[in-house]
Parts: structure tokens; sequence; C-alpha cells
């Protein structure tokens, strides 16, 4: 025990000089995926106590924040203490530092038992290798980092358990798991741990020792199995509940399938068997160059060299053996994709649901190679020293002097952030200040609202020209502790689709009584202006416009200025509470629209929105009292082709290289089957006089094959352009057309054909990506689908109406195609949108488009010849949100093609980048670019850049055009004619229990909607009490596409409550934690009983 | 001659498996078809003529040694070919150890 303290004791000096190097300036390290942990804990346990992130407004159902529980109350504490967030951030890592050396000691002990000099190499091993360094410290992703820091004792306990059964060593693995639970907010580190459990558990039965001891073990690895999901029901239940539906909105399977090649790409066993994320130390060269140094980059090879030692060694003796597999195994896992044997990785990934969680292994499971190689470098190092060397004190004194040169930003405290700008964070006490302005405004009474933060960012992360800068998680809503902040997105479409029209509407063009419409739309009372935003960071508003925007709006005061903070707050008399009735409704179908069009439909602030839940549900609501039904397509594209594109099917070839590249094997075999299912076409009509039917069965039969499927290749369309799928099936439709009609064929050649057609056409058509009428022709169109709930009268608008004046005759007059006839429709311009006259729809599918038409030309001059490094076109004009195309001809000489970038506003990074090849040899060509500008888009210009930096390579071009391309969407709006007056004398009053639960009283004297502005969620449920009756209100609805309304078909007087009903399987879990306890409680107490019997 | 037919038989059978684990079946004249076809015959060999195990242990480790001259010359497709040789064909033998393990918890000869 004395030798242990001795060591330990080494281990905490070691950590207290990292540390006092670490934060020798005092400052505070942030940003990333993390924010600020530690700059307000008793904000982070105020908010993780409860599923609902109400401060994170409009509102988020975040259950993986309960598991930070223990986490931010250990630092709450020290936070009561008085200790400042740079001391408790030094203390936190300190204690994390000690426990990764000394655990890993412990542990390799164990191995050891002569020698105390192998277990601690061992520790420092642990403490200082290359993973450690870059995947742990530099990404300082803190779930990693406590992971690390337990994970040594997670294998001591476990180990003694399964080995001895002793259920205090289950106690105090539970209890490790318990205060590292934090780390399990990254969910794959629970496969991870119990991958990782389960080799463990592998040492207890090998070498074989019969069944007995097989049944003992895996009866014990069970017990503590089920016991581990009882004590973390607490907060497993809820997140089990909730994520998985999020979980599935923010990742598809082909792209997790892409991420994770796309990793493995990089951690191919030459940096794997390092420990090296190569894109953090070489790529991006975060520590500066000198891991590009040959001698440098020698260094972990001396490592690997050691380990494999260790490695060769362990097979020939009992106690190692297994730890050698163990580390291939590891080994294997971590490089994920990469070969050898990768395949097996990605049929694994794409077969078995829980590895879906390890699209990038190398982060998720690299500490279990870290950890087996720790014990197989301490094995290779015992093996050199005793059998190759004379003095194995030095040689062990070389190699940890190695290990610390290696490591050197972790000794000279550069490892958070760039060597050159470290993730330093000083938050400007302006924050401070005006969050004591807000709390004393709480105190005057001002309970309800929201705080608006401006620009907003439709992102996570978000940067600040702070004093040393801020790059991360957007952390207003830890600053801002007196009322729910909307400060950022939140990965989850819906709500990030409503707060990109919010941030959209703060534009000069936008009418101020729309922007009163939102902000009472989302229960804002105050706005904060940052000027401190750094916009070259995202697609950000320029603030000094924003400022310029907001003064002149009469219904916002402006108030106290914190230095680069400007404070506003909405007129008393214009703020609109959080609970609301309304009367005054529409019925919106959305389809597949954003919130951004809001704007071309809000009339008045005081229309409300209320949709159905299911964006394909098209049931008519049995309610009554909204004025007029606006119904969005359910699906819009680009049909048809320009003359001057690339063909569909040279594009489709040309996608093969990055399909393989990025790993998109689904696509890559789709594309292969449909130029296969193409030449077998080519080949029919190029064999017109022969027999056919043979070649028409094979084409059918590799249709089938590929029908099915279609859709995920559809999904790779560039922005602006007819999708792939589209184009190639419109020129495979035109062909079978061109061969129904040969004379040569035969009546059953030609009937075949013409069933393959029909097929093919209702399959493309099903699809959403061909016009249900063709119209018989090729031009250019974009086709909107509606799917109409009743049949009525409907007026046809368009949105956007201020681009009208950019295009022929203003649009005045717009040729359409309704169904099947092509028609000339006459607008007139109303508030916000253009109207096309009205039209008599019956209920069911409808489908309308209209020839693409063109802006004059945005680009000053036609003709360029690029023979300097680039040449800048200017465009004039340019819109947020617009689409465009740049087209022209080309003639290259001496070069291959040439680059196209586009920069917006004064961002020096382009937003788009794309090589135009170009061939040498074949004169004058047409090329074609199309690509949208951003919501923020005030200025920009393209920038033509050639593909060589060769003094003889010339490139001219000709005609160059940059245009705006209409593709304003269309809509229809049915008028019902059953206009409620607004009662007068309803109110409605309530208070807030906790973030998750609401009461109030309400007077409603005629049907109408209770609004609750929090995003919506099915978990959130409202209940009537009206005397002694008491109901759960069943018509829930979206209301203003994000909050929750809810019907009420009868006036009256009530009392409500509003519960977020998930919160109660925290109860539940936490019950199931206590269940847990005592069966452990049990377990032992039975074990000493029988002790004491025998 | 009967080791020959047994050496034939395993390769026949773990070809596949091979060659699935390590192209997913993307067969061609390419570097990890080649792999794949000698990951299966060193692994059928091993199983076959045990005493090979040790010369291609020798080998698994000259490659592995191999990777690091051609990493720091930056010849990454070699360094990854030999790297990923090296660990497949010790990956391998590990397997071909495996009743080894299972009944003494280790090699008594590598």
């Amino acid at each position: 025990m004395k030798n242990y303290a001795k060591y330990l004791l080494l281990f905490t000096l070691i950590s207290g000089l990292l540390i006092f190097s670490w934060f020798r300036y005092g400052h505070l390290y942030g940003g990333g995926d993390v924010g600020l942990q530690t700059y307000n804990p008793q904000r982070m346990l105020e908010n993780a106590r409860f599923v609902w992130w109400e401060s994170a407004g409009p509102g988020a159902a975040l259950p993986q924040g309960l598991s930070a529980i223990p986490f931010q109350f250990g630092l709450y504490l020290l936070q009561m203490v008085g200790f400042s967030p740079v001391a408790m951030q030094a203390i936190l890592f300190f204690v994390l530092l000690t426990l990764m050396g000394f655990g890993m000691y412990l542990f390799v002990s164990a191995f050891f038992p002569g020698s105390k000099k192998y277990p601690l190499v061992a520790g420092l091993f642990y403490m200082f290798n290359p993973y450690m360094m870059i995947q742990v410290w530099h990404r300082f992703i803190h779930t990693t980092i406590i992971f690390a820091a337990a994970l040594p004792f997670l294998a001591i306990f476990w180990t003694k358990w399964i080995q001895e059964g002793k259920a205090r060593h289950l106690l105090f693995f539970l209890l490790t798991t318990f205060l590292s639970v934090y780390a399990f907010g990254t969910y794959a580190f629970i496969l991870a741990v119990w991958v990782f459990l389960f080799l463990l558990t592998i040492v207890a039965i090998v070498p074989w020792q019969g069944r007995g001891r097989a049944a003992k073990a895996g009866f014990r690895f069970l017990f503590a199995f089920i016991v581990w999901i009882l004590i973390n029901a607490w907060w497993m239940i809820p997140v089990s509940q909730i994520s998985p539906a999020v979980l599935s909105e923010q990742h598809k399977t082909e792209e997790s399938l892409m991420t994770l090649i796309t990793i493995s790409a990089q951690e191919i066993l030459p940096y794997s068997l390092q420990l090296v994320n190569p894109f953090y130390l070489i790529n991006q060269a975060d520590f500066g160059n000198l891991y590009k140094n040959p001698l440098f980059e020698l260094i972990p090879w001396v490592f690997i060299f050691v380990i494999f030692l260790g490695v060769i060694n362990s097979m020939k003796q009992r106690t190692f053996a297994l730890y050698g597999i163990f580390y291939l195994l590891a080994l294997f896992l971590a490089k994920g994709a990469a070969p050898p044997f990768g395949k097996l990785f990605i049929f694994a990934f794409t077969n078995i649901f829980a590895l879906g969680v390890l699209r990038n292994p190398f982060e998720k499971t690299g500490l279990i190679l870290v950890f087996f190689s720790t014990v197989m470098f301490a094995l290779g190092l015992k093996i050199l020293s005793e059998k190759f060397v004379r003095s194995n004190k030095l040689l062990v004194a070389a190699i940890v002097f190695l290990l610390f040169v290696f490591s050197w930003p972790m000794i000279l405290g550069k490892v958070i952030g760039r060597v050159d700008a470290p993730a330093f964070v000083e938050v400007p006490e302006s924050y401070k200040e005006a969050d004591q302005w807000f709390l004393e405004q709480r105190k005057t009474g001002i309970l309800d609202g929201k705080i608006l933060h401006l620009p907003l960012t439709g992102e996570e992360s978000i940067q600040y020209n702070w004093k040393w800068g801020y790059n991360g998680l957007e952390p207003s809503d830890t600053f801002f502790t007196a009322y729910p902040s909307i400060s950022r997105g939140f990965n989850i479409q819906r709500i990030d689709d409503a707060l990109s029209g919010l941030a959209a509407s703060f534009q000069e063009e936008v009418k101020s009584e729309i922007i009163l419409g939102y902000l009472q739309d989302f229960n804002v009372r105050f706005i904060v202006l940052h000027k401190d935003v750094n916009q070259a960071g995202g697609n950000l508003a320029n603030p000094e416009d924003i400022e310029q925007l907001l003064n002149n709006l009469d219904f916002l005061e402006r108030q106290p200025q914190f230095q680069d903070l400007v404070i506003f707050k909405l007129k008393d008399q214009y703020f609109s509470p959080r609970i609301t009735i309304e009367h005054n409704i529409d019925l919106l179908y959305p389809g597949k629209e954003k919130l951004s069009l809001w704007t071309a439909l809000v009339k008045d602030p005081t229309t409300k929105y209320i949709s159905l839940v299911n964006n394909k549900d098209l049931e008519v609501p049995e309610i009554s009292g909204y004025n007029q039904t606006f119904i969005f397509p359910k699906g819009s594209f680009l049909y048809g082709i320009s003359s001057d594109s690339v063909s569909p099917l040279e594009r489709l070839k040309s996608s093969g290289p990055f399909f393989n590249q990025t790993g998109m094997i689904q696509s890559l075999n789709l594309s292969e089957k449909i130029l296969a299912l193409s030449a077998t076409l080519l080949s029919i009509s190029t064999n017109p006089s022969g027999d056919i039917s043979s070649l028409m069965d094979d084409y059918d039969k590799q249709l089938m094959q590929i029908l099915p499927r279609g859709i995920e290749i559809n999904r790779f369309q560039i922005s602006g352009q007819e999708s792939l799928l589209s184009g190639i099936f419109r020129i495979h439709l035109n062909t079978l057309q061109v061969l129904i009609q040969q004379p040569s064929f035969n009546e059953s050649n030609r009937q075949k054909i013409s069933e393959v057609k029909e097929k093919l056409e209702k399959y493309l058509v099903n699809l959403n990506i061909a016009p249900k009428y063709n119209n018989q022709t090729a031009e250019e169109r974009q086709v909107f689908k509606f799917q109409l709930p009743v049949k009525s009268n409907y007026e046809l608008l368009m949105v956007k109406p201020e681009t009208a004046s950019l295009f022929p005759d203003k649009l005045e007059k717009k040729e359409f195609f309704i169904e099947n006839d092509r028609t000339v429709l006459n607008a007139s311009a109303s508030q916000n949108t253009m109207n096309f006259g009205m039209l008599d729809l019956e209920a069911g599918e409808f489908e309308v488009s209209y020839p693409v038409v063109f802006s004059g030309n945005l680009a000053s001059a036609t003709t360029y010849t690029l023979e300097s490094p680039y040449i800048e076109v200017p465009l004039a004009n340019i819109r947020p949100s617009g689409a465009y195309r740049f087209s022209g001809q080309v003639r290259v000489q001496g070069d291959s093609g040439f680059y196209i970038l586009l920069y917006e506003n004064q961002n020096p990074q382009p937003s788009l980048k794309e090589f135009l090849q170009a061939n040498p040899l074949a004169g004058w060509q047409t090329f074609q670019l199309n690509f949208e500008s951003k919501p923020t888009t005030k200025s920009a210009k393209l920038v033509i850049a050639g593909a060589q930096n060769s003094l003889q390579s010339k490139v001219f071009f000709n005609d160059i055009k940059v245009q705006e391309v209409l593709r304003n969407t269309v809509f229809l709006k049915g008028s019902r004619g059953e206009s409620v007056p607004e009662p007068t004398g309803e109110s409605v009053r309530f208070s807030r229990l906790s973030p998750v639960s609401f009461k109030g009283e309400m007077q409603i004297l005629s049907p109408g909607f209770l609004f609750f502005k929090e995003t919506f969620h099915p978990g959130w449920k409202l209940t009537l009490k009206n005397k002694d009756e008491s109901k759960v209100m069943q018509k829930h609805f979206l209301g203003n596409l994000y909050a929750n309304a809810w019907y009420i078909d009868q006036a009256g007087e009530y009392e409500f409550k509003m519960d977020f009903e998930p919160q109660r399987y925290v109860s539940l879990g936490v019950l199931l934690t206590g269940v847990g306890f005592a069966a452990i409680a049990g377990y032992w107490l039975l074990g000493k009983n029988l002790k004491v019997k025998k | 001659m009967k080791k020959v037919l047994k050496f034939f038989i395993i390769l026949i059978l773990v070809l596949p498996f091979i060659f699935f684990f390590h192209t997913g079946f993307l067969v061609g004249f390419t570097v990890p078809s080649f792999q794949a076809a000698l990951f299966s015959a060193v692994f059928a060999s091993a199983l076959v003529w045990p005493v090979l195990k040790r010369y291609v242990f020798l080998l698994s480790a000259i490659l592995i040694v191999g990777i690091a001259p051609f990493y720091i010359f930056n010849i990454m497709d070699w360094a990854n070919m030999l790297g990923s040789m090296g660990i497949g064909f010790v990956l391998l033998l590990v397997l071909s150890y495996l009743p080894d393990f299972i009944k003494r918890g280790y090699v008594e000869k590598l």
C-alpha cells in the first residue's frame, strides 16, 4: 500500500506539473464540440436535470444531458466553494490526468509482481502516447477524456469481479461507471466499454478450465451487465425512449457508411499502428510542421517496435497471450474499414444495428487499442531491457525521454487548440453584465419570454472575436441565465428549419410586421445583438446591418449596451406570451418546404398556422374555425435539359471515382447497373432489324433490379440541376418511344417495349423525379407535385414576388403546364405573393410546372482570357437564396480544365469550388455550372483559376453568362370562408412549475387553439380540467411549423396542465437504479451470510 | 501428396471468405485481390505445414518494420500495402493458433 501511495504521489506530481504548464497563463480552455463546460456548472446542472432543454430556445429534447449530472454536480460543488471556471477546469484535468497514469500503473502492476519500473512506464505511456495527445486532449471532447481516465479502473475492478466473484469488486466497478457516466453521453462508448469488458472476461475462461469455470464467468458477466443496466436506468431509459427518433433524423445509413470509409481511409495501418490521427497531426498540422520532420516521424516507430516485441513474446506467455491477441483485435477494430479485411468491418457495420454507432471507429474504440498497446509496451520494454540491452535503466530512461519529446505539446501546454492559436477563451465581462441586467428584469416581474441572439446561426457552432477568439458550440444559453436563449441550431431538421426562417427575417426587404410576427410567434421578449461575432465563420448576417434595421423598428426599445452586446426589448404591448389562445388560424400542408417561405405567407402578425404533425398526412382535421388552407408541393424538381449541359450519362460516369473514393458503395453499384442498363438499351436501338425480345427481357430484368434502389442515387444531384436518374431515364424513355415507332419490329416486340416504357414512366413519377404529364417536351421545367386533401377552388400563388422584375415581362404573363395543359396565366402581385388565378381542382394528385426562365446577364463582360493565375467575374445584383447558372464557351490551350470558385460577401473562403474539365483538342466547348447563393449573401464574385501554373497554358472564354434562374415555389390557397371573429374577453394565465411542467387557467369563448411556443414534441401533453372532468387533449398539431398547438373544441373555463411526459421515464429510471443497488447489496449480504455459515 | 490435397481443400474453403473480407468481392488485377489470394495461400499453408508459421511470423515482422521507411519517405501506398500484409498475416496466424490458445492459454512454440 505504501508503494502504491508513493507512485500515486509521483503521478500526482507529474499531473500537477502538466497542469501548471497548461494553465500558467490563467486562461480557460473552450470551444469545439463541448463549448464551455466549466464556465457555469450550476447552469449546466439546471439544464441537465431535465430531458427537455428549455434554456436552448425554442426548446429541445436532449435526454443525453442526464448523464452529465454527476460530472456537473462535482463541478458545481467546486463552484459553490468559490473556484473560478479556470480553477475548476484545472482541478478537473489534474484529477483526470492523475487517474489515467495511476490507474494504468495499478492495472499493469498485476503483471509485473517483482517490478515497479514497467508499471510506471506503462502509466506514463498511457498518459503520453500520441492517441492521448491528439485524440483525447487535442480533440478536447470531455466524454473521451473521462472515458480514458475511467478505463484502467473499470479493467481492474471488472477483472477482479470476474476472477473472484466478490460483490465489493462489482460495487467498485459500478461506482466507477457511475462517476464516469458522463462518458456515455457519447453512445458509442457504451458499446466500446462492453466490447472491452467482454475481452477481459475471456481471460477468465481461456485456457479452457471446464464448463463450470466458463459458466461462472458467464453468470458474472450477465449478472454485472443486468445490474449495470439497472443502475444506469436513470439516464438510459429516457435516452432509449427519446433519442432513437432524434438520431434517425440526424444520421442516414449511407452517410454513415460514407463517414466510416472516409475516416478509415485516413486511419490506414501506418497511422493506426502509431495511434496517430493524421488529420490533426499531419494534414492540418495543428502542432506545426515538426511532425512532418523525418526524425520526428521516426519516434513512434520506436514505440511500435517495442509494442510488437511485446506482442510476439506475449504469445508464448500465459499471462500475456490473450492481451497480445486483444491488441490485434483492438487494432482491427480501430482501423475500421481500412485493409486488411476492412470489408468485414463494413459488412458488420451495415448489418449489425449496434455497430452503426462506430462511424468513426478510431475515435470510438481507439482507447481500447491504447489500453492493450500499453500492456504490450510494458512487456516489450521488459523483454528488450532484459534480453537485449545491458543497461536497462538507461533504455527505460531513453524510451520515456522519447515519449516526452514526441508529446512536447502536452508538456509545453500547447495541446489544446492549435500550437499557434491555443483554445484559450476569455469571455468578455460584458456577458456577465448583460446577464445581470436580464436577472434584474426578471426581478421586476418579467418572467415570460425568450432572448433572441442575432445574428442567429443555423448551426450548432459559432465564432466570436473575443480576446483569444472563440470557435465552438454557441454558448449563449450558458451565459444568459434569466431567460431561454434562441441562439443556435440543433442539427434536427424541424427546429433548424424554423430557426432558419426566423434568422432570414432580419433583412431590410422584410416588412416590419412580418418581423414582429416572428418575434411574437417565437415568444421573444428581448434581442441581444452580438457585434462581437466573427462573420467569416458561417452564414451570418452583418451585425451592423441588423443593428440599423432594429433601430428603425418602432415595436422595439433599445436598452443598455454592454460593450459589443446591444440589447433590444419588445414593447410590452407587442409581446406575445408563451401560451396563447388563437382563433385566426390558417391550415397549412407544408409538404417538403421549409419555414423560410413563411415570409411569403404572413399577412399580419395575428394569423397563426397549424399543420398536421406528419407531413405525409393529408386528412382534413376535424376542426373548425380556420380561414384558409395553404398547400405546398410534396415534391419539386427540375426536369428536362438545357442544350449546353453535360449529358447525364457522362455525369454519372464521372461520378464513379467519387463514389469509389468516398465509399458510397451502394451508389457505386447502382451507377454501374444503370450504365450497364444504358448499354443494353443502346444495343437494342442499334439493332433494330434483329430479334430484340431477349435483349428487351434483359433490359426489363435489369430495370427491375435498379428501380427499387434508384432513390439512393437520386440524392446526389447537384443543386439547381436535373437529377442524374431523371436525366438518364428521360433519355431512356425517349429512346423507347422511338423504338415503339420502329417499323421493323413486330407487334409483340412493340408491345413488350410499350409495357416496359409504361413501367418505367410510372416508377419515375412515383419517385417524384419525373412529371406525370410529359407534354412531349424536353425543355427545362420546374415541376411541382401536390396532394390535395379535398376538391375545391384553389388560387395558384408564387413566392418571392420581389424577384419578378428580374425576369422577362416581369412574369406578368407566365407560361404554365397545368397538368396536361400548356397555358399562359396572368399574374397579379399581392402583398407577399404573385397570384396566377383560380383553379378548380379535384382531391388527390395535382401537378403544375413552368418552363425555366432566366434573368439578364449578371456578369459585366462576356469574353475573358485566363493568362494570369486567376480572373474575377463580379456579380451585380446577386440576391440571397437565389439559384444561378454560370455558362459559356471555353477553349483551353495547354491545360486540362479550370477551377470555378464562388466568394460570397467578404468571406475569404470560397463557398463553392468546382473543377470543370475541358479537352484542349476539342476547340470551343460549352460549359455550365449551377449554384445557389446563401441566405445572407449581399455581394459575390466568381473567380476562374487555371488548373496548372504553367506559363504556356491559356483558357479563353466566350459568351459568358451568369443568370438567375426562376425556381420560385408555387403553392395553392383554398379559402374556406369560415373566418371566425376573434372573441373578446378570453383570458389565459399560467405559471411555469419547471421546464417540463406548466399549469394555468383559461377562459375560451369559442372553439380555438391553445398555442404553446416550445418546439413541437409528441411528449408534450395538455390536460384540461373543467369542474370535475379532466381530459388529455388528443388533437395536437404543429403550430407555426415548429410549436405545439392543441384544438379545444368546447368553450368554457378550464384549469390546464402541460407536461413533458418523457420526464417520467427519469423517475422510472431512478426507481430501477434503486432496484439495481438493492440487487448488488443483496448479493453482497448473501455472500457474507454464506461465508459466515461456512 | 495428402498434404497437398489438404492444402488445396483448405484453400478452396477459405478463399471466398478471405476475398469477401478483404475485397468485398471487387475482384480484379488489383493489390487487394493479390493480397487476398496470398492471405488464403499462407493461411492454408500454415494449417497444413505448421513449421511454416515461424517463417510467416518472421515475414510479418519484416513487413511491419518495412512500413517505417516507406512512411518516412511519404510513400503511403507502399507503407499501407506492407502494413496490411504484415498485420493480415499476423491475424491469420493467430487464428491458426486458436486451438493452442484455448487449450493452453499460450503457444508453446511459435
